[in-house]
């Protein structure tokens, strides 16, 4: 239920309003069919925008003073929250002569993804009024910056008239897997995520990793390897995501070899190293796994399973003193996930009170997590762009910062 | 399904929870090394938690919403805090001593959240904290002359970490008091896990003052032992470890001669799987003999606490036990609340349900009322956010009023406020009734109030 009737109302009026004037129309047409860039179209409105890149980047060589692709490129990059390269291609766009009112709409899509702009907004109102061709584009950006900043209701809502407009699209079942997912309804997860790669979203996409996480997490581990079998390429996330369901189904010598084999594809990966020097200690191979483990935390200091299993070989190899030190980390770790997971359902209940935004932030920078201080911070002020302790943090992380600026990653 | 679960607990009923809550925990299950220790092959894990799913209910009963009664005997009037030294203290412990260097009674606090031992008057008027210690999660602090050197000292059982978890970070403590009426800390045990209680009684009889120890560990640490003092020359204490039992679990000890030999037995609550009363007993030719004295329906059970108190004025001790645990499962239970197991001797006890509460957590055992008999009174600990239970109309504070022997009539005192891990009552030299002193705390404290008291009084009406 709405938390703010007279905000949610004018939402549904303001996309009521940008539908009539102009949803019918787009449904009714296929996008830029005729021109020589419908494939990358196709490509983008299923969500395949690696491949759609792909084809850009062909297609530019053919023809590198073509404004369309650029600005095309561009949006790929927005979507794959590709920050310095959505930059360069904009500016790109625009000296090729891109419409301005096309390259201000793409801006304005990058700060509703990233979640620095709200609904709200005088600009977004705008936008939604009169959406062009880029209807789908608007949900998908409104979406993704609700989800960034945990308004879980508005991401509902506005997924709503996604599907409502496309029902055979994959996409918005996608972000609805992402939702149920962070409201953690597995199995209403893993039925979006099954909906989304029926409609044919990309079969190596993430929505086929993102089913085998919520199936692991709704204890169907075997549905679940099955699951990470059939995402292509095994990655880390998949290995060690199949690693961990058959050490659940009690198979250890599967979810050793699933480990050993991670350790060669990816010799620096911290799961692969914590998950092998773990089932190392189970055989009693204690010097080896303090090894392993060692190396984990020095990759992921804030791995807790891979200090607590440091810990115990420690003990083990009679090496008191470091492992009083490694349990008192485990210890420390688990108490700022705790707190984070409170604050992270207070937020998810009072999605508009910055209170818990900030203390969400400033957790995350007491525990080396910047990026994700960062975005918090920015959601508070997109709630109250005058938030004085907000921008004050936010200036101190960025100040403590260097190298290239990244976008922030989801929490 | 008994032989695959009955290795380390009774076989649950999948009636004991929703269905929601079986696939985490069977799975939870399959990683310890007992499931299944009784069955020979492979276990098929996702069918053993389809059969739970399949006969479990939806949802457990709702929980019956509470209303406060009108003129209750007792009134919240005082409320103390303690200086913030960082996060919302979470009072672990709470007892009235005497430590001797005021006229007043102290008030002893144990802060798991931030690791202070801190005493005080036990007055609001007269209210201002002392921090006696800093320690990695105190769990209970206990009054006793260790050294016997006419000044009270501290025993405290240290957890190392307020979350469950296996490590060995806990520790055994002595704070003891010096001339000065400071307190000096020394470690009496440590590498241990997570030590939840520490009870002082001379059980063997030399004079001296010995040590039982509950190590509630978690799932791979975790024993019950003795620490016997074996005095040095000077008199200083200096202790030798005795196991009395390896299971993890043990919350609670009470020192008690139930068999009347004379010398002190030691009764101790388990929780997790385990649920059950345990007494060792202190024979002529050591402790040899454990009797397993009540043994909970099922391992989601949840007990918290445990006192001893002659309930049904019979001349023995009963023993009073509190069950509402939400932390394993984080599912309120139509059968948390309070019992009583009345001492029928010779080792046997007869479970009496006193009241349902869901969340109960403590309780302690006077005459309220004055009427001659002993009353209880019990609160409750649950987070804001259980399922989806709204706390806001639970019991969180009862009293029970004996009526006539072994009837009780149930007072609430308080709702909505599940965040009383703890209480004690504070009697009166005057020979006034006892008031009720709850503590408070919660893990998830993250919509309270900076300033929240971390102890509430409730004072009998009778004053």
């Amino acid at each position: 239920m709405p938390t703010q009737p007279p905000k949610r109302l004018w939402l549904l009026l303001a996309l009521g309003a940008c539908l009539a004037i102009s949803g019918l129309a787009i449904r009714g047409l296929p996008l830029l069919a005729t021109d020589g860039l419908s494939a990358v179209r196709d490509a983008l409105a299923q969500g395949h925008t690696r491949d759609a890149l792909r084809l850009l980047d062909e297609a530019s060589e053919q023809d590198p003073s073509s404004a369309e692709i650029a600005f095309l490129k561009a949006r790929c990059h927005r979507r794959l929250a590709e920050l310095p390269a959505f930059r360069r291609m904009l500016t790109l766009a625009a000296n090729l002569g891109s419409p301005r009112e096309a390259l201000e709409r793409e801006q304005l899509l990058m700060l509703l993804q990233q979640g620095q702009r709200g609904v709200e907004a005088p600009e977004v109102a705008v936008l939604l009024a009169s959406p062009g061709d880029d209807t789908p584009e608007i949900y998908e950006a409104i979406v993704r910056g609700c989800l960034q900043t945990t308004q879980l209701d508005e991401a509902a809502l506005f997924l709503d008239g996604w599907i409502s407009d496309y029902p055979e699209a994959p996409l918005p079942w996608f972000y609805r897997g992402l939702l149920q997912e962070a409201l953690g309804s597995w199995s209403q997860a893993a039925t979006a995520f099954q909906q989304a790669i029926a409609f044919g979203i990309a079969s190596d996409s993430e929505a086929c990793r993102h089913l085998a996480d919520v199936l692991r997490e709704a204890a169907r581990y075997s549905e679940a390897i099955a699951q990470y079998q059939r995402c292509g390429e095994p990655t880390t996330e998949s290995l060690r995501g199949i690693a961990v369901c058959q050490e659940k189904l009690r198979n250890i010598d599967a979810a050793r070899a699933v480990y050993l084999d991670m350790l060669e594809r990816f010799p620096a990966d911290p799961a692969a190293l914590t998950g092998a020097g773990r089932l190392a200690a189970k055989r009693g191979e204690h010097a080896a796994a303090r090894d392993l483990l060692e190396r984990a935390v020095a990759l992921a200091p804030s791995d807790v399973q891979a200090w607590r299993a440091l810990a115990w070989s420690l003990v083990s190899l009679g090496e008191a003193e470091r492992a009083r030190d490694a349990f008192r980390q485990a210890v420390r770790l688990t108490e700022q996930i705790q707190r984070s997971e409170h604050l992270r359902r207070r937020i998810e209940d009072d999605p508009t009170n910055p209170r818990f935004r900030l203390e969400l932030a400033r957790l995350m920078r007491d525990a080396g997590r910047p990026q994700d201080s960062i975005l918090w911070l920015t959601s508070v002020l997109q709630l109250e762009p005058s938030n004085a302790e907000a921008r004050e943090a936010l200036e101190q992380i960025r100040a403590g910062q260097k190298g290239p600026e990244e976008p922030p990653r989801h929490p | 399904m008994d032989r695959l679960c009955s290795h380390c607990h009774r076989l649950p009923d999948p009636e004991v929870l929703p269905k929601e809550a079986w696939p985490a925990t069977i799975f939870q299950m399959g990683a310890l090394g007992g499931f299944g220790a009784n069955v020979p092959g492979e276990i098929d894990l996702e069918a053993v938690a389809a059969w739970y799913v399949d006969h479990a209910p939806e949802e457990l009963p709702p929980p019956q919403a509470a209303r406060v009664e009108a003129a209750p005997r007792f009134q919240p009037r005082e409320a103390l805090a303690l200086p913030d030294t960082g996060r919302l203290p979470f009072v672990s412990s709470l007892g009235v001593a005497d430590l001797g260097s005021s006229s007043e009674p102290s008030l002893v606090i144990c802060d798991m959240h931030n690791g202070g031992v801190w005493r005080g008057p036990a007055t609001a008027a007269a209210w201002t904290p002392t921090k006696i210690a800093d320690l990695a999660s105190p769990a209970r602090a206990e009054a006793v002359d260790l050294d016997q050197d006419g000044r009270m000292d501290l025993v405290v059982a240290v957890l190392g970490s307020p979350m469950a978890m296996d490590h060995l970070l806990g520790q055994v403590v002595w704070l003891r008091q010096a001339s000065d009426g400071g307190f000096e800390t020394i470690v009496l045990d440590a590498d241990l896990g997570r030590v939840a209680d520490v009870q002082p009684g001379d059980f063997d009889g030399d004079g001296d003052i010995d040590l039982a120890v509950a190590e509630f560990g978690w799932r791979q640490t975790g024993h019950v032992f003795l620490l016997t003092n074996q005095p040095q020359p000077d008199g200083t204490p200096r202790f030798e470890r005795t196991e009395l039992d390896g299971n993890h679990g043990a919350s609670r000890l009470v020192p008690a001669d139930i068999d009347r030999d004379g010398r002190l037995d030691l009764v101790a609550l388990f929780a997790q799987e385990h649920e059950l009363v345990r007494i060792y007993r202190n024979g002529e030719t050591g402790w040899s003999q454990r009797h397993e004295v009540y043994r909970a329906p099922h391992p989601a059970w949840g007990h918290a606490s445990m006192q001893l108190a002659d309930i049904d004025g019979d001349g023995d001790a009963d023993i009073l036990l509190a069950n509402g645990d939400t932390y394993d499962n984080a599912v309120l239970k139509p059968s948390h609340g309070l019992r009583w197991l009345e001492n029928r001797g010779d080792f046997s006890f007869a479970a009496h349900d006193l009241a349902e509460m869901p969340g109960c957590y403590a309780a302690a055992a006077a005459d309220l009322d004055g009427d001659g008999d002993i009353d209880l009174v019990a609160s409750a600990l649950a987070e804001p956010q259980i399922g989806s239970v709204d706390v806001a109309r639970l019991a969180s504070l009862i009293w029970l009023e004996q009526t006539e022997a072994g009837s009780f009539r149930r007072h609430v005192l308080e709702v909505g406020d599940l965040r009383h891990p703890v209480l004690a009552l504070r009697s009166h030299d005057t020979g006034e009734l006892p008031d009720i002193v709850v503590g408070n705390g919660c893990f998830d404290d993250t919509l309270l109030d900076a300033a929240s008291p971390c102890v509430q009084i409730w004072i009998n009406a009778t004053r």
